[in-house]
């Protein structure tokens, strides 16, 4: 990544900011627009455990939710264990096997219709990151653009989630509360809902309250994977102090 | 770069102490004579003892240290929570200087003084990866040929120490943990609970439970969550835990 980029990514507030910096940044490798996805365990968008967040409009995402969303995103389906780029032609995919339940999506027939003809999808997961997670870059090729190298969209992936979880930004993204993530930070810290009910000097009932609406929230089923998946998503990176 | 070293050395050595070990007889001929490591998960961590320390000083000078009142009487361990910059501490100035406070004449300095050490560089790093931070602190002595330190090659140093270890598992394997403690907390990180474990393993609810309490034990850690935490910072759970 080019040091403009990463210094504009650094001072940005928000990420949404964020992806309109990365778009402005790889239009010129020919990059329209870009879709983000991330979660903490394999296959955790099965049970609708993950991230997304796009530069796409707002009519071509309810298209995509309508269409069954990341149950039939054939790039979340893969991206357990997705280790190099992957591409997608959209006509290719549009014509598939009828029985390919990623086929005849209106979702796909409507990235045709707006222009969009092919995506190339990066995954960023490395050993040290928990998490996997993936950039997809949309390509229109009607317009006369530059073939899009995925070798270069690699160097951009992984220090755009880098900093957007650094920053705390990534976090965001679970719309979590201050008060829930001062009670999960507590509770990673080894106290109970009564210690920190103590602190706070409210109700244990309302500490097991924030925490259990935390769970919820990052669709958790103990405060010991709320834990596990606040680390994996930086929850804890805008309150370090 | 003033300082020659060898990571290939440290890198492969069987376990964290030798490893230190082997890098402080890398540093020696550019005047660094003693290393201590120390890693926290929260920034009271000395306070709660739970902090890793690990340290190439002679068990003369530790058992000094311990005795009058280890890392809960320490000038330096007071300060590592708020230290972003590294820290410079002259001995000899800081045992005769009235404004140390409680380190005035104390008698693990002059220890160390008559031991010839006379100054110290304590240089922070931070973990990206999982939220642990930590310090490498360098022991200088008094031979006058010595070369002079340079700060900037300490801090890499001190970071691709701790980043090393924590890679290569040394840290995970510091702490210990048997196959089937770490697979008992990957599945708590998952949400699964004693019960569905014990389903898993084909083995009692009470020994998963044994397993979790004896994790939590070595991990020093009072619950569950706060466990899955450390063991994050500390690199035993890592990924490839939950790809199995």
């Amino acid at each position: 990544m080019d040091k403009e980029t990463e210094n504009e990514l650094l001072a940005c507030h928000s990420f949404e900011a964020g992806l309109q910096i990365l778009l402005r940044h790889t239009e010129k490798f020919g990059v329209r627009d870009i879709f983000f996805g991330f979660m903490a365990t394999p296959n955790a968008y099965a049970r609708n455990a993950h991230v997304l967040a796009t530069t796409f409009s707002d009519r071509l995402m309810d298209i995509y939710h309508a269409a069954g969303g990341v149950n039939r995103d054939p790039i979340a389906e893969n991206l357990s264990t997705l280790s190099e780029p992957m591409f997608v032609d959209m006509e290719i995919l549009i014509k598939g096997d009828e029985n390919d339940k990623f086929s005849n999506s209106q979702f796909v027939h409507a990235c045709l219709d707006d222009g969009y003809t092919n995506s190339w999808s990066i995954p960023f997961s490395t050993f040290e990151e928990h998490g996997m997670g993936v950039v997809t870059f949309f390509q229109e090729t009607r317009v006369e653009r530059p073939v899009i190298d995925p070798q270069i969209l690699k160097q951009y992936a992984l220090p755009f989630h880098q900093i957007m979880k650094e920053k705390g930004h990534l976090g965001s993204l679970l719309n979590l509360s201050k008060k829930e993530i001062q009670c999960l930070k507590d509770i990673a810290a080894g106290f109970t809902a009564n210690d920190i009910a103590n602190i706070l000097d409210v109700t244990p009932r309302t500490v097991e309250k924030w925490l259990q609406s935390a769970r919820k929230k990052m669709k958790s089923k103990t405060s010991s994977e709320a834990i596990y998946k606040a680390t994996c998503f930086g929850v804890f990176n805008n309150l370090q102090s | 770069m003033g300082l020659h070293y060898e990571t290939s050395d440290w890198a492969n050595a069987p376990c964290m102490q030798t490893s230190l070990n082997q890098l402080r007889d890398n540093l020696k001929p550019s005047g660094v004579k003693e290393l201590v490591y120390g890693l926290f998960t929260r920034p009271h961590s000395y306070v709660q003892k739970d902090a890793i320390v690990i340290s190439t000083l002679p068990n003369e000078l530790m058992s000094l240290y311990n005795e009058l009142g280890g890392v809960s009487n320490d000038p330096i361990a007071e300060n590592l929570a708020v230290l972003s910059e590294p820290m410079f501490i002259d001995l000899k100035k800081m045992y005769h200087d009235k404004n140390s406070g409680k380190f005035y004449k104390w008698p693990y300095t002059k220890k160390m003084i008559d031991m010839g050490y006379t100054s110290l560089w304590t240089c922070p790093f931070s973990n990206q990866q999982a939220y642990g931070f930590g310090t490498m602190t360098f022991f200088q002595s008094s031979d006058q040929t010595a070369p002079k330190l340079i700060v900037d090659d300490l801090l890499v140093i001190g970071a691709s120490y701790h980043l090393t270890m924590w890679e290569s598992g040394k840290l995970a394997d510091f702490l210990n943990l048997t196959p089937g403690e770490v697979t008992a907390l990957t599945e708590m990180a998952r949400g699964q609970n004693a019960i569905d474990i014990a389903l898993l393993e084909n083995v009692t609810t009470r020994t998963i439970e044994n397993r979790l309490q004896r994790a939590r034990k070595k991990l020093r850690s009072r619950t569950t969550p706060e466990a899955i935490y450390k063991a994050m910072a500390y690199g035993i759970l890592t990924k490839n835990n939950f790809l199995k």
